[in-house]
């Protein structure tokens, strides 16, 4: 079973219960919140075991100070969820295997009203892929809502 | 282009099935696409008396109780101009080719036809209103056509039912043919489904942003819908489920990852007014104006 170790930047604690609801309703796994710091918040998938998926969602600045600071070396996939690719990517030229969101022709990932679709946060086309892909194994869910970016 | 498909909430808890009701209304006609109680039907007419229109046409997607029951109390009112729906008995000569039988006759295929669609046997005789066939006369009012079921879809499941098989693709055959009309409101197009099979509708879903989820949201049918129209997530889905306790079936439909509008939650109008229920983009993005500091 894999781990998934989902960071959320610039996240309200009181978002963080959508955002594990959400992520139940899309993978069937019950994620803990463990220490951040002060401007991100990190939900591990439990079993805390398990070949390693990585998801950061938040601004695109915050987004690439974190894959700096955070330079996990055994992870099987990144997945940001952010904006403007080719700037966070020129900032962690050694991360492989990495996954964006949909973003648009001005390279910003715009947000969706979630209410209409049962979430309780602001979200992306992705996002709303990848809980609509539940069910099918990890990788493919990845590859079928996200663009692999490098 | 306005849709308003009609709740039951506030309606008597006496009956258990107020049925569908779905008015369409182009700003100049309007249409009723199913009636199914007389209290939808009283609120059709009030509807029309603020309008100031005088008539509509009433579009029967099929027969069933909870489609039709409330048309005969609209023709009573006179208001309304003609009935589209699927007649069949003017098809005898294509339902017995694919009958193939040698024994059945012309006379035959049209008692049983009456019989199946007596209800609509009966307003053809007790009320001087006109029936227009949908399998050849497709254009409804302006923007708004019939565009199912195929013609040979309806004639192969009616046969199959005279043949006393009363199940196709998952549905009854007076469901499964379904009349399934399609309006254009601005730049969308809606799918209007009655209680259609998924096979009638599967070729037409990705060409309409708004579908009725057909028999009040049955989570079988409304999940294959979800799969085929998957990755749109501009679509919307209605669904018209006045069954009171008795719920349609949508009760038990997950709906969380789509954008469904049930009238269990009261009447339903599109274009949807709530900004928050629209599903449309916030105008908000992931990511900021703070790519300058690169």
């Amino acid at each position: 079973m894999p781990m998934l170790r989902y960071v959320l930047i610039g996240v309200d604690e009181s978002e963080v219960a959508a955002y594990k609801e959400y992520l139940f309703g899309a993978l069937h796994l019950w994620f803990i919140e463990t220490p951040g710091n002060t401007t991100y918040r990190q939900l591990l998938s439990f079993p805390f075991s398990g070949a390693e998926y990585v998801f950061v969602r938040g601004h695109n600045y915050m987004v690439s100070q974190y894959l700096k600071a955070h330079q996990y070396e055994n992870q099987v996939a990144t997945v940001v969820i952010s904006c403007t690719p080719k700037l966070i990517l020129s900032e962690v030229p050694t991360l492989r295997n990495v996954f964006f969101c949909r973003t648009d022709s001005s390279g910003y990932a715009p947000t969706r009203y979630g209410e209409a679709f049962g979430f309780s946060f602001e979200i992306t086309d992705s996002e709303l892929d990848f809980y609509n892909n539940k069910g099918l194994p990890l990788d493919i869910q990845i590859s079928k809502s996200f663009e692999k970016v490098r | 282009m306005k849709v308003k498909m009609l709740s039951s909430q506030g309606y008597s808890t006496d009956i258990q099935d107020y049925g569908d009701c779905i008015l369409v209304d182009n700003g100049v006609e309007v249409l009723v696409y199913d009636c199914g109680s007389e209290a939808h039907a009283k609120r059709v007419e009030e509807y029309l008396r603020q309008r100031q229109i005088k008539k509509a046409i009433v579009v029967l997607s099929h027969n069933d109780d909870d489609h039709f029951k409330g048309i005969p109390y609209l023709v009573e009112q006179n208001l309304v101009s003609c009935v589209y729906t699927i007649l069949f008995d003017q098809h005898i000569d294509e339902l017995l080719a694919e009958l193939n039988d040698g024994r059945r006759t012309h006379e035959g295929v049209r008692r049983a036809i009456e019989e199946i669609y007596d209800n609509v046997t009966d307003l053809a005789k007790n009320y001087d209103i006109p029936l227009v066939d949908t399998l050849t006369e497709p254009v409804l009012i302006n923007d708004v056509t019939v565009i199912g079921p195929t013609k040979e879809y309806a004639i192969q499941a009616l046969a199959q039912k005279i043949k006393d098989t009363d199940r196709i693709d998952h549905e009854t055959v007076v469901n499964a043919v379904s009349v399934q009309i399609s309006l254009i409101s601005g730049i969308d197009h809606i799918l209007l489904c009655g209680d259609s099979s998924f096979d009638a509708i599967e070729d037409i879903l990705t060409s309409h942003k708004v579908v009725q989820l057909p028999h009040h949201g049955k989570p079988e049918t409304a999940e294959q819908i979800f799969a085929k129209k998957r990755g749109e997530n501009d679509a919307v889905y209605l669904v018209s489920d006045n069954k009171g306790n008795a719920s349609g079936g949508s009760g038990e439909l997950d709906v969380k990852g789509h954008n469904v509008l049930n009238t269990r939650n009261g009447d339903i109008e599109y274009p949807v007014k709530s900004t928050t229920l629209s599903g449309l983009y916030t105008g908000r993005t992931l990511g900021c104006l703070c790519c300058d500091m690169f």
